[in-house]
């Protein structure tokens, strides 16, 4: 863990890791992060009395002969995350969504430079499709972001290894 | 006997859901909450554990269709919890005997765990005895070499604070392998024998790194850690710590094509300056040119190597720097290679220099269309191992002087 997040996650005593290709929904008070994001994306959903889940997604959309989990993509993984909200009990329209990650970490040849901006675009797509609004975000750039997400808070906590971290 | 890579797997997976299912019998049990940080299938000789030597092993024989040794690797951390939260406060002083028997029956009940959700998968009956308890790095010696193949399952279990709690591992006997991994035929088939070549190319691939090393810096190195292993892609980023490295990025094309990743971590990479120029120190673009042209010249050296002995061309890209969390670094590799499969072989080492604080961990990650590419040509060519160079004895004035000032000189005119 980076010093950044430590720093991020040093009031919390109930966190829970959201690794890369995974997504989590938790009830009210608890809180997820997730590090690693380099062109991955990490999309947080709040919904109300707290309610929140948190993905961190690789790719844009299934390829069909995948048999990848939900959380490895930024489309199953919005669907799968506003189901099981509202399955526990948020209404349509009452969920807002926080983006983080995207960046081109380096430049490499045979790597597309645009894969995270790719990924942040359709999670916009998604969410918009879903009528689930973009409230803030902290994507693109050129350094790697860890995030934690306090649902009791409704605050979705940005830091990156040069110390700089963002509160969205 | 040919290795399927669908089967490969689809075991790897059914590894990875027993590791789960230990984790959460073991999070139930004792109210430690765990989850399984990653798996990977190893080849080769079992790797000794990273766990340390004061660390104990449960172990349990299979016998059926699963065959062979499966153990869990306890932290000495957790052995301490474990017997606290099962025999504390019952007696005023420790009772050893006690002690064992707690961390005995909780080894049974992770290997019986690991041991089901294989069984579930399987709908097969496995035969398992009673435990014993084990020093570190003696299950994995009590397995008869399992050739044609010899392969290993691991999964890494860490508490909710991230720290470790215990490996669990499956050393499958040689008849085991077969029944689980073998085929005839398929497009995705890999002959034994041409993964034992791969083995040994990289293994002679690090020697040749390890050698230019110490040729460009008179720094001597040694590679405590080497291995080939088979990893679903969505769980490498845990394979690779989140502290801040100097890292450099490579991606090679033909045959085979892939990415190669050099991280430093930061005092290692001040260390690894200091000892090219000396003091006083240096400024920081000098450091990074330092650190690029290093791993520019190891990747040629490595690679150069690959294609020597498989007669084809590999090229290689201009290095990509980065200083950033190691995570963050492997991401875009990771998302990368995504698009296209769901698995990867990954060759991982460490090189450390003896007597100073410089390490470094590569990352060699081939794309898998162009690796079964190059193990079909590895089919036919027996490679030799390398011989192994005498153990380095240090002397008091180690040169250090070799020039790669020498190669900045053309960049910083």
């Amino acid at each position: 863990m980076t010093n950044a997040l430590e720093d991020v996650l040093a009031d919390e005593s109930d966190e829970t890791l959201v690794r890369a290709g995974e997504y989590r929904v938790v009830p009210s008070g608890a809180s997820l992060y997730a590090y690693g994001l380099g062109a991955s994306v990490a999309i947080a959903i709040c919904g109300p009395d707290s309610m929140g889940g948190l993905a961190h997604a690789l790719l844009s959309r299934p390829d069909g002969a995948m048999r990848r989990g939900a959380g490895t993509f930024v489309e199953s993984a919005i669907r799968e995350m506003l189901r099981e909200l509202i399955e526990a009990g948020a209404g349509y329209g009452s969920c807002e969504a926080k983006l983080a990650g995207g960046a081109t970490v380096f430049q490499l040849e045979g790597l597309d430079p645009d894969t995270g901006g790719q990924t942040v675009a359709t999670a916009r797509q998604e969410l918009s499709a879903l009528d689930v609004p973009v409230v803030a975000t902290a994507v693109g750039g050129q350094r790697g972001r860890c995030v934690a997400f306090d649902t009791a808070a409704d605050e979705l906590t940005v830091a990156t290894s040069d110390g700089e971290t963002t509160q969205l | 006997m040919k290795l399927d890579l669908p089967r490969l797997e689809s075991v790897y997976e059914m590894a990875h859901d027993g590791a789960q299912l230990a984790a959460t019998r073991f999070t139930n049990s004792l109210e430690i909450d765990t989850r399984v940080r990653n798996t990977r299938i190893a080849f080769g000789t079992p790797p000794t554990s990273a766990a340390d030597e004061r660390s104990v092993a449960v172990a349990i024989d299979l016998d059926g269709f699963l065959d062979g040794r499966c153990f869990v690797e306890f932290d000495e951390s957790i052995v301490a919890t474990i017997q606290r939260r099962l025999v504390g406060g019952r007696f005023d002083e420790p009772d050893p005997a006690l002690g064992r028997s707690a961390l005995r029956e909780v080894g049974a009940m992770l290997n019986n765990g690991f041991v089901d959700g294989w069984a579930d998968a399987l709908d097969a009956d496995i035969d398992v005895s009673p435990p014993s308890i084990e020093s570190i790095g003696t299950p994995q010696r009590q397995v008869t070499a399992s050739e044609p193949l010899e392969l290993s399952f691991w999964s890494q279990i860490d508490t909710v604070d991230h720290s470790r709690a215990f490996t669990l591992c499956f050393v499958p006997t040689a008849d085991c392998v077969e029944r689980l991994v073998s085929t005839d035929a398929g497009e995705r088939a890999i002959e034994a024998s041409a993964l034992r070549g791969l083995d040994t190319l990289l293994e002679n691939g690090v020697a040749s790194m390890s050698d230019t090393v110490t040729a460009m810096t008179g720094i001597e190195v040694e590679t405590p850690t080497n291995r080939l292993e088979f990893i679903s892609i969505d769980r490498l980023p845990a394979r690779v710590s989140n502290g801040r490295y100097r890292s450099v990025a490579f991606s090679f094309h033909d045959t085979p094509s892939g990415y190669l990743l050099f991280l430093f971590d930061h005092d290692g990479a001040s260390a690894l300056v200091r000892e090219l120029f000396g003091e006083p120190s240096h400024n920081g673009a000098m450091a990074r040119d330092a650190i690029q042209e290093l791993a520019n010249v190891m990747t040629s050296s490595l690679l150069d190597g690959w294609a020597n002995v498989l007669e084809t061309t590999i090229d290689h890209s201009t290095p990509a720097y980065t200083d950033d969390m190691g995570a963050a670094v492997i991401d875009p590799l990771v998302v990368g290679l995504s698009e296209r499969q769901e698995f990867a072989f990954v060759f991982s080492f460490q090189l450390r220099a003896i007597d100073t604080s410089i390490e470094l961990d590569v990352y060699t990650i081939p794309d898998e269309a162009d690796l079964l590419r190059a193990l079909r040509l590895l089919e036919t060519k027996p490679i030799e191992p390398v011989a192994q160079p005498p153990s380095f004895t240090p002397t008091e004035a180690t040169p250090t002087a070799f020039a790669v000032g020498d190669l900045l000189e053309s960049d910083h005119p």
